[in-house]
């Protein structure tokens, strides 16, 4: 190769290397119009930090969240509720899960970690939720949240089941 | 009396002589400009030199890594006073003051070890707002209001018994793993 060529080569691979990426970035940002917050979150994978990220803020990070400010507590509620079917139904429509933008593999995973940390020792007989199942669940249309939580409330009452208090019974 | 000075002044001048034709048998008038050259050259070298100018407060001014500048890097979603100009700390409510139950938590990079954490940021509730407490407004991350679980512009101090807003903390609360 004469040094010429080579040179013109040299200069041909830079170029590309650098004006290369700018198109790619570009094209990847148009197609999918995901900021670097939404990229972090995309990738997360731990249940426990999915948790703190979506749910901490209002349950709290010992998941009794604030009742008096209308967020029931998990502790001695979250089984019962995930034992009953149209409960599971109920789970998978309140609003942290509707807007929290999450993958079916996130809330999978966020939700088995509320049943793992807060179902007491009833945790081994509340069944846990797969990505089929919530994909399935959320595809129930549910209208109107608070009517159907008075459902499945009265629902867990006839059961005997406990019913944590909610600012619209 | 005149006499005195014109013997101090020859007895400098002898003195000036002397010092001046030693140096000029010591040294070539090369070695002066070498001598100059280098240090014009190395002053030259030594701003460049690659030093570790990261230490202190602010590596670069722009307040990444000080806590009661907007530019922190845990406030990136925090919308509100500082409470580090408030008087309280990053991650404590000033005297009088108490912590939202709710919070609003993002995530934010940090750019010393290039990771991603989790923070939580609690409003201080229950004294009157500090009109000389440093304001910000970053809330990245968040989404408008129809998009209510990603919105910040709320009074975390709603939950509280004491609902008057005063300043926010920034708590990081693990790694956005």
């Amino acid at each position: 190769m004469k040094p010429r060529t080579l040179a013109s080569g040299i200069c041909l691979v830079t170029l590309l290397g650098v004006v290369l990426p700018m198109f790619t970035s570009a094209e990847e940002q148009a197609v999918t119009g995901i900021d670097g917050h939404d990229k972090v979150i995309r990738e997360m994978t731990s249940a426990k930090s999915l948790y703190m990220l979506k749910c901490s803020g209002c349950h709290r990070v010992d998941g009794t969240g604030a009742p008096e400010a209308g967020i029931p507590p998990f502790p001695g509620f979250i089984a019962p509720l995930a034992r009953n079917q149209d409960g599971r139904v109920y789970i998978s429509h309140v609003p942290g899960i509707m807007g929290s933008r999450l993958s079916n593999e996130q809330l999978a995973d966020v939700l088995n970690y509320v049943i793992d940390e807060w179902a007491g020792e009833d945790a081994s007989d509340t069944p846990r939720f797969t990505v089929e199942e919530l994909a399935a669940l959320r595809e129930i249309p549910v209208t109107n949240i608070v009517e159907y939580r008075r459902d499945v409330v009265n629902q867990l009452i006839e059961s005997g089941d406990p019913v944590a208090d909610y600012p619209w019974p | 009396m005149l006499k005195i000075f014109e013997r101090i002044q020859s007895a400098l001048s002898g003195l000036v002589e002397t010092s001046a034709r030693q140096s000029a048998r010591q040294y070539g008038r090369r070695s002066a400009l070498a001598r100059m050259g280098s240090i014009m050259v190395g002053g030259a070298a030594f701003t460049a030199l690659p030093f570790d100018r990261a230490w202190g407060a602010t590596p670069s001014g722009d307040g990444t890594y000080d806590d009661k500048s907007c530019d922190y890097w845990r406030y990136c979603a925090l919308d509100g006073f500082l409470c580090t100009t408030a008087g309280g700390s990053k991650s404590s409510c000033p005297v009088g003051a108490e912590a939202s139950l709710v919070s609003w938590v993002g995530t934010c990079h940090n750019p010393a070890d290039d990771r991603d954490y989790l923070v939580s940021y609690y409003d201080c509730c229950g004294k009157t707002a500090f009109s000389g407490a440093q304001f910000c407004l970053r809330s990245e991350g968040e989404r408008p209001a129809y998009s209510m679980g990603l919105h910040n512009d709320i009074n975390w101090c709603m939950s509280n018994a004491n609902k008057g807003y005063h300043c926010t903390v920034a708590l990081v609360v693990g790694v956005a793993e």
